[in-house]
């Protein structure tokens, strides 16, 4: 490449005329000046480990993610507002691979694996997230991303084509007489749910535990092809939790929740409208997201308090994501799934806050809910004395809750003024009446002990009606996630 | 919760046992409960109750509280230099990780107390990292580490030495915290550390007293000298070896002085006719009193080396290189040129080297350095370092000149880096390192595979880390993750320093 030609070149030459008439001190300046006018987006490197289809890509890709095993790094930002990066890499062959960093990140690499994005293109996207100033700017594309660019804003256009289309006609006898037998099918399902629980409890929980799998898997498989799918996973979890070390309590407990969802769905009518809707979602009726959306909007600044991913069984990842209220505090649950290969767009920044408008799932209780309209997420000061000021009024809050929707299983719990502490070989989190809970931390535990160093923290975490599961603290103007 | 477990021991033995339980508290839930026995699946109805109630009314307990950690009047690091730190705890960046602790030591800032676990890990696996680690942790993190036994070491690098309570923790505290503490202790005040070291010093074992003594190397001075000659009666000879060693540093102690003695009567200047020579008469046996100063009677074979030839190094190691230059009346060049043609080349070359780098004399370095013999070992690793950083570049520009073609020079520049402490780099020398391998780059010369993928990759991470990071604001053509490295460490220097303007 002729040097000269270069925008990169004439950049520098004009910084070094610049640079001769500024002052000492803003010479210093020079490095920050030139990244904050640089429009890509910023990522960190967690949030670029989002997108890994597995743990083995992770690790493969972390030993890429350096600089000096790129042959190229390139940036790039067009005139119509995307931008992209691409690099090089030698493998067993030379790999080309590049990434549109607009909206949902777009990855693309010629190199064979059926993965994507491929580890090149993590290690691309993680290297780019702690050393972006190696990213080179350059106008004009290489053949092969813009090859890449096309193919990409070809599938947008067609996506856009589609959703313009007007919606199709939707026979309502038809659709009617699906749900009538639908109906049916669940209620078939659930009669023989409760003869199969019946039979269960009757010869005793101990007995249950020396029941094979497969006795288990019949009654899961019947209710699946019942279209109840949620009472299938309750009954997946009756199963795992005889599977445990105190067994006896949660099987029983377990055993009890069927039950009352059993108990709940023969007496639906006489049920209010909301907690209805609880019901049906439990046993495994989805609500459609056009409905949710259409509902009228709460509208507040939102504060990202955590989030956490799980996986179920058959492959189908979700991210669990909190968000806090700072005007009118209430918490909200985004939920997002995906399933095989695909990654999970990355969650919202711990710890920014935006202006939104959410939408509520109906329910008796408001919890699950979509996001319709978002303002960009601002880093701004941590705001403090907005959650429970003592726990004794977050368990008082939880059984209000519990009294409208019996059936929720997570209550989040926002707090102010706690403590964490180790006691008699377990985590216990401390108000300042020195009334506790079981804490329960699922990564490493120094961090936070670090940062609350006996001293008072708030925390954020998931009250699952024995022990609460911390998913991020934050003391004055330092946050961690747990 | 007596109803909640008679409930689940009805629902272990099953309903056929116990068809419901009827006793309930006179509560509400005893009025539902007692009503739902007469109901069909009378237990499981009233598991389902409990399932709820018992979620419901779940109460906090009482907890004793425990002690805080104290308030630190330093500010905590600015939200600039923290996002360097968490870069620099991961395994890429922790090569810059002691930059990071002396900038903030110097701008009297504290890590961010998240990151304590972190910088309190890589300090147990990294003991020079330690006192670092313990100016910047702050009381905050003497409070982690209390709670910690790997990370005991911390309250040994905080600990107040104007404290009455010092003598007690230097005699009771456990070892790794007793090092760092007299590593300070010596740094602070080098004649009350020999004091500290001299009240324990019967007690200890000899693995101690040898860890400590070597510790005396930081201030060395002759007021240590009476102690260390004591030393060389020590029962152990590993702190003997390590009381010689030090005294070899000391050019007026006893044992220079009396191995200087001996080495006259080895070192014999025959004046010919137009030059001198130098000859050499080894010793043929070993006084007591030698044995005292270090030499070993009956010593293993080592580096092809006989007993008369391992007393002839161990002799030539102790004595003063000036006094060896006066002795010869000539320059350490001339010496060494002389002496190579000894038959006890070998041996006096070996010794001659220790010498050189006990005393850090760099006119013999250099000299030695320069011989370039079959009878001299490989030894640029171990010489260059002890140079101080302008004669060392001189030196290894010197053989950049000589091969400029194969590449052999940038091998040895890698080699010899990878084996001592990093540098940092003149503007001068990391241009002509620079240009070096560039034209080495350019010159489409097929290169071997250790260069490609060694070598090369190697050496762009030793001038990202250690060549002068100003001339990246220059216009150049340098690769660009040498360019990256560079824009990193100013990144992290200007996070310094605008703090310090700041204040």
């Amino acid at each position: 490449m002729d040097l000269r030609k270069s925008p990169v070149f004439y950049g520098i030459v004009w910084r070094i005329f610049k640079f001769k008439k500024m002052s000492g001190h803003d010479r210093q300046d020079i490095g920050t000046q030139e990244q904050d006018t640089v429009a890509l987006p910023l990522i960190s490197p967690e949030q670029a480990l989002q997108y890994a289809p597995d743990d083995s890509s992770v690790k493969a890709a972390k030993k890429l993610a350096a600089v000096n095993h790129w042959q190229s790094l390139h940036q790039h930002t067009g005139a119509d507002g995307h931008s992209l990066i691409w690099g090089e890499i030698r493998g067993s062959s030379l790999y080309q691979s590049s990434i549109i960093l607009t909206g949902n990140f777009h990855f693309a690499c010629n190199c064979p694996s059926f993965k994507r994005p491929c580890k090149h293109g993590l290690a691309l996207l993680m290297t780019y997230a702690h050393s972006q100033h190696a990213f080179v700017g350059q106008e004009r594309l290489p053949d092969w991303v813009s090859k890449h660019l096309d193919k990409t804003s070809e599938a947008a256009a067609k996506k856009a084509e589609k959703a313009a289309k007007p919606a199709k006609v939707v026979d309502e006898t038809a659709q009617a007489k699906r749900v009538a037998a639908r109906e049916n099918k669940v209620e078939a399902g659930l009669q023989e749910l409760q003869l199969w629980l019946d039979d269960l409890i009757r010869s005793g929980l101990a007995h249950a535990k020396t029941l094979s799998y497969s006795h288990f898997q019949r009654m899961k498989q019947r209710l699946i092809d019942g279209q109840a799918s949620g009472l299938a996973a309750l009954v997946d979890e009756l199963q795992s939790a005889l599977a445990q070390t105190d067994w006896q309590q949660l099987a029983a407990a377990q055993a009890g929740r069927l039950q009352l969802l059993l108990s709940a769905y023969q007496r639906l009518d006489s049920l209010p409208d909301a907690l209805q809707a609880d019901v049906r979602s439990l046993i495994g009726w989805n609500t459609p997201q056009d409905q949710v959306l259409a509902t009228t909007p709460t509208s507040d600044r939102w504060l990202v308090v955590g989030s956490r991913e799980l996986e179920t069984e058959h492959h189908l990842r979700y991210r669990r994501q909190w968000l806090w209220a700072v005007h009118q505090p209430q918490a909200a649950l985004v939920l997002t799934f995906t399933a095989g290969f695909q990654p999970l767009p990355p969650p919202l920044p711990l710890a920014r806050q935006f202006d939104g408008a959410l939408c509520w799932y109906p329910g008796a209780w408001r919890q699950r809910a979509l996001i319709k309209e978002q303002g960009m997420p601002e880093n701004l000061p941590l705001p403090s004395n907005l959650g429970y000021p003592s726990l004794a009024q977050a368990l008082a809050h939880q059984a209000e809750a519990l009294a409208l929707n019996p059936f929720l299983a997570i209550f989040p719990m926002l707090l102010d003024n706690v403590i964490p502490q180790y006691h008699d070989g377990r985590w216990w989190l401390c108000d300042h009446r020195q009334q506790a809970v079981p804490l329960q931390i699922q990564g490493e535990s120094w961090p936070l002990l670090a940062l609350s160093g006996g001293h008072p923290l708030t925390m954020f975490g998931e009250w699952d009606g024995q022990r609460l599961t911390g998913l991020c603290a934050w003391q004055d103007d330092e946050i961690i996630s747990l | 919760m007596k109803h909640w477990q008679e409930l689940k021991i009805a629902a272990l033995l099953g309903s056929q046992k116990t068809a419901a339980v009827l006793h309930w508290p006179e509560q509400d839930v005893g009025v539902l409960g007692r009503a739902l026995a007469n109901q069909p699946s009378a237990l499981l109805q009233q598991l389902a109750l409990m399932s709820v109630y018992q979620r419901a009314g779940q109460l906090p307990v009482t907890l004793a509280p425990t002690g805080a950690a104290a308030s630190d009047a330093r500010p905590y690091a600015s939200a600039a230099m923290s996002r360097h730190l968490a870069y620099l705890l991961g395994n890429e960046g922790q090569i810059y990780l002691p930059l990071w602790l002396e900038l903030a030591r110097q701008a009297r800032v504290l890590a961010p107390r998240r990151y304590l676990p972190a910088l309190l890990k890589l300090g147990d696996q990294q003991k020079t990292w330690r006192l670092q680690i313990a100016d910047v942790a702050g009381a905050r993190g003497g409070w982690l580490a209390q709670h910690n036994p790997d990370w005991r070491w911390l309250l040994a690098g905080q600990f107040d030495l104007s404290s009455p309570a010092l003598t007690e923790f230097w005699q009771t505290a456990p070892q790794a915290s007793r090092e760092l503490l007299f590593e300070r202790l010596r740094a602070a005040d080098a004649n009350a550390a020999l004091g500290f070291l001299q009240q324990v010093w019967a007690e200890e074992n000899a693995a101690t007293r040898k860890v400590l003594l070597e510790k005396l190397r930081a201030g060395l001075s002759m007021a240590d000298h009476d102690f260390l000659e004591n030393c060389l009666d020590d029962r152990s000879k590993a702190v003997k070896d390590v009381a010689v060693d030090l005294l070899a540093r000391l050019p007026e102690s006893a044992l220079v002085q009396r191995l200087q003695q001996v080495a006259a009567r080895i070192v014999h200047i025959r004046k010919g006719m137009i030059v001198k020579h130098i000859e050499i008469i080894a010793l043929d046996s070993l006084s007591p009193a030698l044995e005292r100063d270090g030499l070993e009677a009956k010593p293993k074979r080592v580096d092809n080396l006989g007993e008369k030839a391992q007393w002839l190094r161990d002799v030539f190691a102790g004595i003063g290189l000036d006094w060896l230059n006066r002795h010869c009346t000539m320059s350490a060049e001339t010496i060494l040129e002389k002496l190579l043609h000894s038959e006890w080349a070998n041996a006096i070359m070996q010794g001659l080297m220790l010498a050189a780098k006990r005393q850090r004399h760099q006119d013999w370095l250099l000299a030695l350095l320069h011989a370039d013999s079959v009878k001299m070992p490989a030894t640029d690793s171990e010489l260059l370092p002890l140079l101080s950083p302008d004669r060392r570049e001189h030196y290894l520009l010197a053989q950049f000149k000589a091969d400029k073609k194969t590449g052999a020079a940038l091998k040895t520049l890698v080699a010899l880096c990878n084996a001592m402490p990093s540098w940092s780099w003149s503007a001068d020398f990391t241009v002509r390192v620079m240009e070096s391998y560039q034209s080495l780059n350019r010159s489409g010369a097929p290169l071997s595979y250790e260069f490609e993928r060694q070598v090369f990759p190697q050496l762009l991470a030793l001038l990202g880390r250690c060549g002068d990071a100003a001339l990246g604001l220059q216009p150049n053509q340098y690769p660009p993750q040498v360019l990256a490295n560079w824009q990193l460490r100013r990144d992290l220097q200007q996070a310094f320093s605008t703090h310090h303007e700041k204040n």
